[in-house]
């Protein structure tokens, strides 16, 4: 079986967020970065299909500056077999020339499995997969919670509002990854080790100019200050009526 | 096209012994007792590589995430255990293996990466510092520093995957600080074949759950005729028969960790299983010690930011006169005292961990100075932090109380502060005298035998005394820098006025030991700050950029500065003699001061 996981650097999210000096980026100073959270049920969905079958490849890709082979050695570190990096100064913020870079690189192998996360946290595009899936001429299914591959075929489920559905598709294909499919395996000093001695192979990235950009960033408005409406059971009327009247929400 | 693979770490020497060349191993410590400034010996400030940073990082977000999930400090302290999740956790992970080398199963960690992770593992839970560094801290790195291929091979990967956990005896009834008082035999059979080990070992940490034992014992030996005892390191297999363990003891903090008394009956020990020769078990000891020590120094750093954080959260949000506490004047001065220190005891540290990973100097007062520095720190901090929380402070359902009882015991084990700052004082006063007379002895133990002073002296006088001074630190910093040197060449000056004034007789008076090891833990203390703020200058780019670690710096050092010229005119004019008078007349009564006058 030979997987591929298309995995992005994404700013950690638990800080306070400033707009750059340009209006139209974020500001990167003391910003930690990660691998995108659903990107990482990716890789562990990708580690446990390559355990399941027994044999085969997992290969991780990530385009961006070299800072994103961070984030490739974090998945070789979970066990993934090998890395590539599309060199490019910064991931560009139209997702279809994200989506060709990478269909262009995908499309020099075959793949049994290529799998993505849902959704970037820090873009929120949500298309870079599908968008490859369509370039590589691939079956997609989106938003995964559950899978089965067997016998050159996979049984998926995909979480809807308030319903869930199973879909059945033949392999090769595009996946990607809702919240819920697994948890993760944590990186352990062994896999860490090994990770340093995996190929990590860098590539320019095949970048067109692309025809999305961002033109202005702004942030949310602030949430008003909390209030303190009174103590024990004394301020209950008061709050149910302030929740119901003011805040709406009962 | 162009292929990487991650840069490889930078070697790390901290899995050498160290001390086996004294005379040509430098000490930046010693150092300072004679008036010299070794400069090159603590510039410019180590920082981490780049692998071994981002190793480190991938290793803290695998830890914490399993810290998250797993660890409930407060119900393992009210426990007094750990739950079996949590142990086997931290195997999973390869914690068990951290500074094994590579070769042996383990991860090989440079001490920089090592200690931050031990400061790491003791924020989340002090107890489970406790396991982590009594198992390879110190309880297998006596096999890793000093076993032989063989004995590597049999032990070291049952140890790094944590299969085989490893404890430290050598604390006894009659025997703590006085270590080479031990008790314990180890007596060799008549075809040489074995040992048989008797003794009663208290205090050992993982007891309950140790695999395998360093044990120190006393082996009978004829020399010119003469029957003696000489302290020998075993590796002792915790299954073999005639060892029993106590209960675990009751403690007041690090609950969870488990500590107990070893007994060793007619325990037959295989010859194989000696660490070292006959007669090297104290030279053993005092190197696994010396580097051990340095993971306490890390872990009371992270743990002093851990808790005062807590403070800081309640102090923006506890209202009181209408304003957050933490407007208040007293509180931000235990908050900004807590810092300068706390980020010169992360200086510390830092710098000597670098020396332990570059190998080739003798770092056994630095980890000292660290240990003492960052084990008081810690405490007086929990204790700040407690105060700042007021009376919910108090309270178990908070981290405060747990806090001040856990961070206790770092002033306590692995030397406690009082014998850490008497071997500062007297190595410091030793040195200089060993040098010219050692060459033939293995080692010399500090605190029983302070010979050569004499020669010390002559050897002194013979010095030229030239003006110490520092010519790498940043501009920014030179008034602090200019301060310390002369400090330096202050405490030099001193040292030989004591050697004069006391010869030998210095071995006796610990006020003045006490005050030349204060003395000394500050001065490095203060070179450790200037190191480290030259090169977060140089990192930030300007003095601008880097005005936080300046404040700390400049509050830091002025203040250690002036505590050092108060300990070093104190060696001179003091009260020492109505100290002791008051102290001899409490030792007598058994009642601390003259009767109360309500008692008249
Ligand atoms: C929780 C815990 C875990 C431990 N784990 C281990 C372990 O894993 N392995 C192990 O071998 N040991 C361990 N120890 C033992 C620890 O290292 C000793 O308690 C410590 O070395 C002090 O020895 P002692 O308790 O006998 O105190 P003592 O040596 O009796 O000291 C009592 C007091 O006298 C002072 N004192 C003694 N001699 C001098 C002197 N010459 N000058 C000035 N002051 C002096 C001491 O500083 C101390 O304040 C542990 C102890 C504790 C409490």
């Amino acid at each position: 079986m030979k997987i591929a996981v298309c995995i992005k650097r994404v700013p950690v999210m638990d800080v306070r967020f400033r707009i750059a000096a340009d209006g139209k980026s974020v500001d990167e100073t003391g910003l930690k970065y990660d691998v995108n959270d659903f990107d990482l049920w990716a890789v562990e969905a990708a580690l446990q299909l390559k355990e399941k079958t027994g044999d085969g490849e997992v290969v991780v890709f990530s385009l961006g500056p070299d800072a994103v082979q961070e984030q490739i050695r974090k998945a070789l570190s979970m066990g993934a077999d090998r890395g590539v990096q599309l060199k490019a100064d910064r991931a560009p913020a139209d997702p279809l020339s994200i989506a060709k870079a990478l269909a262009a690189e995908l499309k020099a192998s075959q793949w049994d499995v290529v799998f993505f996360g849902k959704v970037a946290i820090d873009s929120a595009d949500q298309s870079v997969g599908p968008m490859v899936a369509e370039l590589l001429g691939l079956p997609c299914v989106s938003a995964i919670s559950s899978l089965d591959i067997a016998n050159g075929r996979g049984t998926a489920k995909r979480e809807l509002e308030s319903a869930s559905e199973i879909v059945e598709f033949p392999l090769p294909v595009v996946l990607t990854v809702d919240e819920g499919l697994n948890k993760e395996r944590l990186p352990n000093l062994k896999g860490i080790m090994a990770a340093k001695k995996k190929p990590l192979e860098v590539k320019p990235a095949q970048l067109d100019a692309g025809t999305v950009n961002v033109v202005a960033m702004e942030l949310p408005a602030e949430r008003a200050a909390g209030r303190i409406i009174g103590e024990g059971a004394a301020a209950v009327p008061e709050l149910v009526r302030l929740l119901q009247t003011e805040a709406k929400v009962l | 096209m162009s292929s990487t693979a991650a840069k490889p770490s930078v070697p790390t020497a901290a899995n050498e012994p160290h001390l086996a060349n004294p005379d040509q191993n430098p000490s930046f410590t010693k150092g300072i007792f004679l008036g010299e400034l070794r400069e090159d010996l603590v510039f410019p400030f180590p920082a981490m590589s780049d692998a071994d940073r981002e190793s480190l990082r991938l290793v803290l977000d695998s830890f914490r995430s399993f810290a998250a999930d797993t660890i409930d400090s407060k119900q393992i302290d009210h426990d007094g255990k750990f739950p079996d999740a949590v142990r086997a956790g931290m195997h999973e992970l390869g914690m068990m293996g951290m500074n094994i080398p590579e070769e042996y199963g383990g991860f090989g960690a440079s001490a920089q990466v090592f200690n931050r992770v031990f400061g790491e593992i003791g924020a989340a839970d002090p107890a489970l510092a406790v396991y982590f560094g009594a198992h390879q801290s110190i309880g297998c790195k006596g096999i890793t520093l000093f076993g032989s291929e063989e004995q590597k091979r049999q032990w070291l990967p049952g140890c790094a995957s944590g299969e085989i956990v490893a404890a430290f005896c050598l604390t006894e009834p009659g025997s703590g600080s006085d270590a080479q008082a031990m008790a314990s035999t180890a007596v060799p059979s008549a075809d040489g074949s074995s040992y048989a080990l008797n003794g009663t070992k208290i205090w050992i940490s993982n007891a309950g759950y140790a695999g395998v034992f360093t044990v120190f014992a006393k082996v009978p030996v004829t020399i010119d005729g003469k029957a003696k005892q000489r302290v020998t390191a075993f590796i002792v297999d915790a299954k073999s028969p005639g060892i029993t363990l106590g209960q675990p003891e009751q403690k007041m903090g690090i609950k969870g960790s488990d500590t107990r008394t070893v007994t060793f009956e007619n325990v037959e020990v295989p010859a194989a299983n000696r660490l070292g020769e006959v007669g090297q078990g104290f030279k053993i000891a005092l190197e696994i010690l010396n580097s051990g020590r340095l993971g306490l120094a890390a872990a009371s750093s992270r743990g002093t930011r851990r808790i005062m954080q807590e403070a800081l959260a309640y102090a923006k949000q506890r209202q009181q006169f209408g304003r957050p506490i933490g407007s208040f004047e007293m509180i931000q001065q235990k908050i900004a005292a807590n810092a300068a220190e706390t980020y010169a005891s992360d200086s510390a540290w830092m710098l000597t961990a670098g020396m332990v990973d570059r190998g080739g100097v003798d770092f056994s007062l630095e980890t000292a100075c660290c240990k003492i520095f960052a084990s008081e720190l810690a405490f007086r901090a929990s204790n700040d932090a407690l105060q700042i929380a007021g009376g919910i402070g108090y309270s178990k359902e908070y981290p405060y109380e747990q806090a001040v009882r856990d961070s206790r015991i770092n002033l306590i084990f692995e030397g406690t502060n009082e014998i850490l700052r008497a071997l500062i004082a007297l190595t410091a006063l030793q040195q200089p005298g060993e040098r010219l007379k050692a060459l033939g002895k293995a080692f010399k133990d500090p605190l029983h035998s302070l010979g050569a002073i004499g020669s010390y002296v002559a050897g002194r006088a013979r010095r030229q005394v030239t003006k110490p001074s520092f010519a790498r630190v940043h501009a920014a910093l030179k008034d602090e820098a200019d301060a310390v040197a002369a400090i330096v060449h202050d405490l030099g000056l001193a040292v030989e006025g004591l050697l004069v004034k006391h010869g030998k007789a210095v071995i006796e008076r610990q006020f003045l030991q006490m005050r030349l090891a204060n003395a000394a833990i500050d001065i490095y203390m203060a070179v450790a700050v200037l190191s480290r703020t030259t090169w977060e200058i140089e990192r930030a780019g300007s003095v601008d950029a880097a005005a936080a670690e300046l404040d700390c710096a400049r509050v830091f050092i002025p203040a250690a500065m002036r505590r050092a010229r108060r300990a070093i005119r104190a060696l001179r004019v003091n009260q020492d003699d109505r100290l002791k008078a008051i102290a001899e007349r409490a030792l007598e009564n058994v009642d601390l001061a003259p009767p109360s006058p309500s008692d008249r």
